[in-house]
């Protein structure tokens, strides 16, 4: 039998007063940091005070001397010495870490340059001349891509000399912001301000995100800038393409992606303009005739002309199976004589650059231009062009004005004059002497230097639909870059970064350097270590 | 001061502990940067981030390990009062015991650096050698602030298996509290957590290849004022 025995539990008057001290001074801390949290007393700052004193006072009447011993003895002046001198460390480092954050130094280490401004960048930034906001929605969820986000943000800020501000929304607390932007958790826009300081809701510009933040914030700014500069009309008095359908026929997608750009589309009758004996509007940028049925009447080609003289600026996409430029038409003159220019009546087939069938045509010899600068399969095959059933297009080698080709077909490629065999039957074969040999233009471009008029020429407008536009997305560039080009928008959006992550190597290593490299850093690195370990133990067990 | 240093480092590579951490260091990390190069081959450029991102975590439970028993075991073994009657001022003791600490751990990162020199050996094709350095240079410094954070515990107690479950439980919040905006609602709140944690100063900026000034001033701040901590509670043993 074993016996229990228990100490009896003594709780003496230093106990006591001790418990109260620790309560008290609990509270008055607690009642510090509520002060300082709240910048301001409220009744439970207040309840803390008062329940710290009490605690005090209870502690110095129950135990007095300890009390007294606590405040003036050696242990507590060095104790208040060690603490207030801590707090005093406290504060400085806290005071440096500010200052320092506000200064926003950094050293930007990548070889990239991936937080540093572009030069492209910065050139947008001092085109700013109003104020412009960057409104980020995160949520506390989201706070570390908030983080990432900000050290671009505050570059933009730093570099545009107080142009650009930067603001955070959380859209969980602030639901009803969330919803005047339609902003989803992570969202970004770009914006102007008002007079009074708030954003200017009609100019809010939506930031794509990719890995490329910069690229996605300098070029929502240029779209801001741009925005409402440039207005480009579509004709629709020839049977055009319609850019408010949204079919596989339509063209409403192309119309999104340069409203997306900030450029505002109208549509316009050149039939209607001639016959009511007006003109195109002073305020158009850029004519675009995508796929007419017809040529437009001399009256109509009168007012077109007309505008070309004031510095127009024309897109045309032309197509087979129309009545549009066909050889020694009044429109296909017209252009020959003044932009050397003209629409051949062959179909560009291809051996090489094409895709299901030789009619399917890729960009193939693509010149240095602006209108071709985002065209380039070698690197990203989706940069490419994709025209089905294209036209080819005759350059005057002695023009008028400058012009020249922008893409090309291969040299394994011929111009099929037989139009109405391949229509029927869909069969086609080269005729020596009667097709035309390869390479052939289907986009070309003509600049009257006098007066500024610029023409786009393309021998397909099916790549403008919403079918194709997309597939490859180089349809969309060839559009958008000819419209910027043209109408000198390009200027604000021409972008030539250094920093992109992809442009780091990917690694190709092979199977035996990679066994070679396991041996290395799982098995012999740690197994080194571990039998140094064992020596060192081997070692003190024989002392 | 540098003879503690020296006394330190001694112990640190006559102790089979020591090469057992370095061991399970090396085999944690080969593992980690295993498993990102055999991820991103052909799809992506290699991460120079990967393992000082894997240490930011691993430091929570190896500081301890590394700390725990610096200034405890000398208070429990009665060696810190033979120490103190020695010619070396508190700060001393303090500065060689972390000084030695901080050391080891640099050896030990640095021999994580054959990893992109293996790498660079069998293929031209190298992560961004400058994002690799400011990862480092962020790992290192975080590990420092972590190891003066353990030393601290260790200067608390007497007993080095609570010193440890002391730090690590500290590290551990001060990691976690990374994620504060998951369970704080109030943004503001969770931002200032966020500001107060050691992942907050590392995962944005030194993992990205960027070295910010705030971050540095973090780091050394942590390690300053731990420092400052242990060496008034070493100097607390004088005002009995």
């Amino acid at each position: 039998m074993s016996q229990n025995t228990s100490t009896p539990i003594t709780i003496t008057r230093s106990d006591i007063g001790q418990t109260f001290g620790f309560i008290g001074a609990l509270s008055v801390l607690l009642g510090i940091l509520g002060l300082l949290w709240q910048r301001g007393f409220t009744l439970a700052i207040v309840v803390l005070f008062f329940v710290g004193i009490i605690g005090l006072v209870l502690w110095w009447v129950i135990s007095p001397r300890e009390f007294v011993n606590f405040i003036t003895g050696r242990q507590a002046r060095y104790s208040t010495t060690a603490f207030f001198s801590t707090l005093l460390l406290l504060g400085i480092v806290v005071m440096g870490y500010i200052i320092l954050e506000r200064s926003a130094l950094s050293a930007d280490m990548t070889e990239g340059k991936r937080f540093t401004l572009s030069d492209t960048t910065l050139e947008v930034l001092n085109n700013i001349q109003r104020e412009v906001r960057i409104t980020g929605f995160y949520s506390p969820r989201a706070l570390q891509q908030r983080e990432v986000d900000d050290q671009f943000f505050r570059l933009y800020e730093q570099a545009s000399n107080g142009f650009v501000t930067r603001n955070y929304v959380d859209p969980v607390a602030q639901p009803g912001i969330a919803d005047d932007f339609q902003a989803n958790d992570g969202d970004v826009f770009i914006s102007f301000l008002g007079i009074n300081g708030d954003v200017d809701m009609s100019t809010v510009q939506y930031v794509t995100r990719s890995s490329r933040q910069e690229r996605d914030i300098t070029e929502a700014i240029s779209r801001l800038l741009l925005s409402g500069n440039y207005v480009i009309y579509f004709d629709i008095g020839l049977g055009e393409l319609n850019v408010t359908d949204t079919s596989q026929r339509g063209i409403s997608d192309i119309n999104d992606v340069i409203r997306a750009y900030g450029l505002i589309t109208q549509g316009l009758n050149l039939e209607e303009l001639a016959a009511s004996g007006a003109l195109i509007p002073e305020d158009a940028s850029a004519v675009v005739l995508a796929r007419p049925d017809v040529d437009p009447s001399p009256q109509a080609l009168t007012v077109l002309d007309e505008y070309m003289r004031r510095g127009g600026d024309l897109f045309i996409a032309a197509d087979t199976q129309t009545d549009f430029m066909r050889p020694n038409s009044l429109f296909n003159d017209y252009m020959w004589q003044n932009y050397g220019l003209r629409m051949l009546d062959a179909i560009v087939v291809d051996a090489i650059a094409s895709d299901e069938t030789q009619l399917d045509i890729f960009s193939y010899a693509i010149s240095d231009l602006e209108i071709t600068r985002s065209i380039d399969p070698g690197t990203d095959p989706n940069t490419a062009t994709k025209f089905r059933v294209a036209r080819a297009i005759d350059v005057n080698t002695e023009p008028p004005v400058s012009n020249g080709s922008a893409i090309r077909s291969s040299e394994n490629s011929y111009g099929e004059t037989d139009v109405t065999t391949l229509a029927q039957s869909n069969t086609y074969t080269y005729d020596d002497g009667v097709d035309i040999p390869g390479p052939l233009t289907t986009v070309a471009w003509a600049r009257n230097e006098a007066n500024g008029a610029n023409i786009v020429l393309v021998g397909d407008s099916d790549f403008l639909t919403n079918g194709q536009v997309g597939t490859p997305p180089g349809n969309a560039s060839l559009f958008a870059d000819s419209l910027l080009w043209m109408t000198g928008a390009g200027a604000a959006v021409t972008f030539s970064f250094e920093t992109t992550v992809t442009g780091q190597p990917l690694i190709f290593v092979d199977s035996r350097t990679l066994d070679f490299i396991v041996v290395i850093t799982i098995l012999v690195m740690p197994g080194i270590t571990l039998a140094l370990g064992a020596i060192v133990w081997l070692r003190r067990m024989r002392r | 001061m540098w003879i503690i240093f020296r006394r330190e480092i001694g112990q640190y590579f006559a102790s089979p502990v020591a090469y057992l951490i370095a061991f399970a260091y090396l085999l944690l990390t080969g593992l980690v940067f295993n498993n990102d190069l055999t991820s991103s081959l052909t799809i992506r450029p290699a991460d120079p981030a990967v393992v000082p991102t894997f240490l930011s975590f691993g430091m929570v439970f190896f500081a301890p390990v590394l700390t725990m028993r610096m200034l405890a075991e000398e208070s429990r073994e009665g060696t810190l009062e033979l120490l103190l009657t020695a010619p070396v001022r508190d700060s001393d003791i303090v500065f060689g015991k972390f000084l030695s600490a901080w050391f080891y751990y640099t050896v030990l990162l640095l021999l994580t650096i054959v990893y992109p020199i293996l790498l660079l050996s069998t293929t031209p094709n190298l992560p961004d050698l400058g994002h690799f350095i400011a990862a480092y240079i962020g790992i290192w410094l975080y590990g420092g602030a972590t190891l003066a954070v353990g030393l601290m515990f260790s200067s608390l107690t007497e007993n080095q298996i609570v010193a440890a479950f002391l730090s690590t439980s500290a590290l551990l919040l001060l990691y976690l509290g990374n994620l504060a905006g998951d369970i704080v609602a109030d943004i503001n709140l969770a931002n200032l957590i966020r500001k107060l944690t050691l992942g907050g100063h590392f995962s944005p900026s030194f993992a990205y290849g960027l070295v910010r000034a705030e971050d540095v001033a973090y780091f050394a701040g942590i390690i300053v004022i731990m420092l400052f901590i242990s060496i008034r509670v070493v100097e607390s043993r004088r005002w009995r």
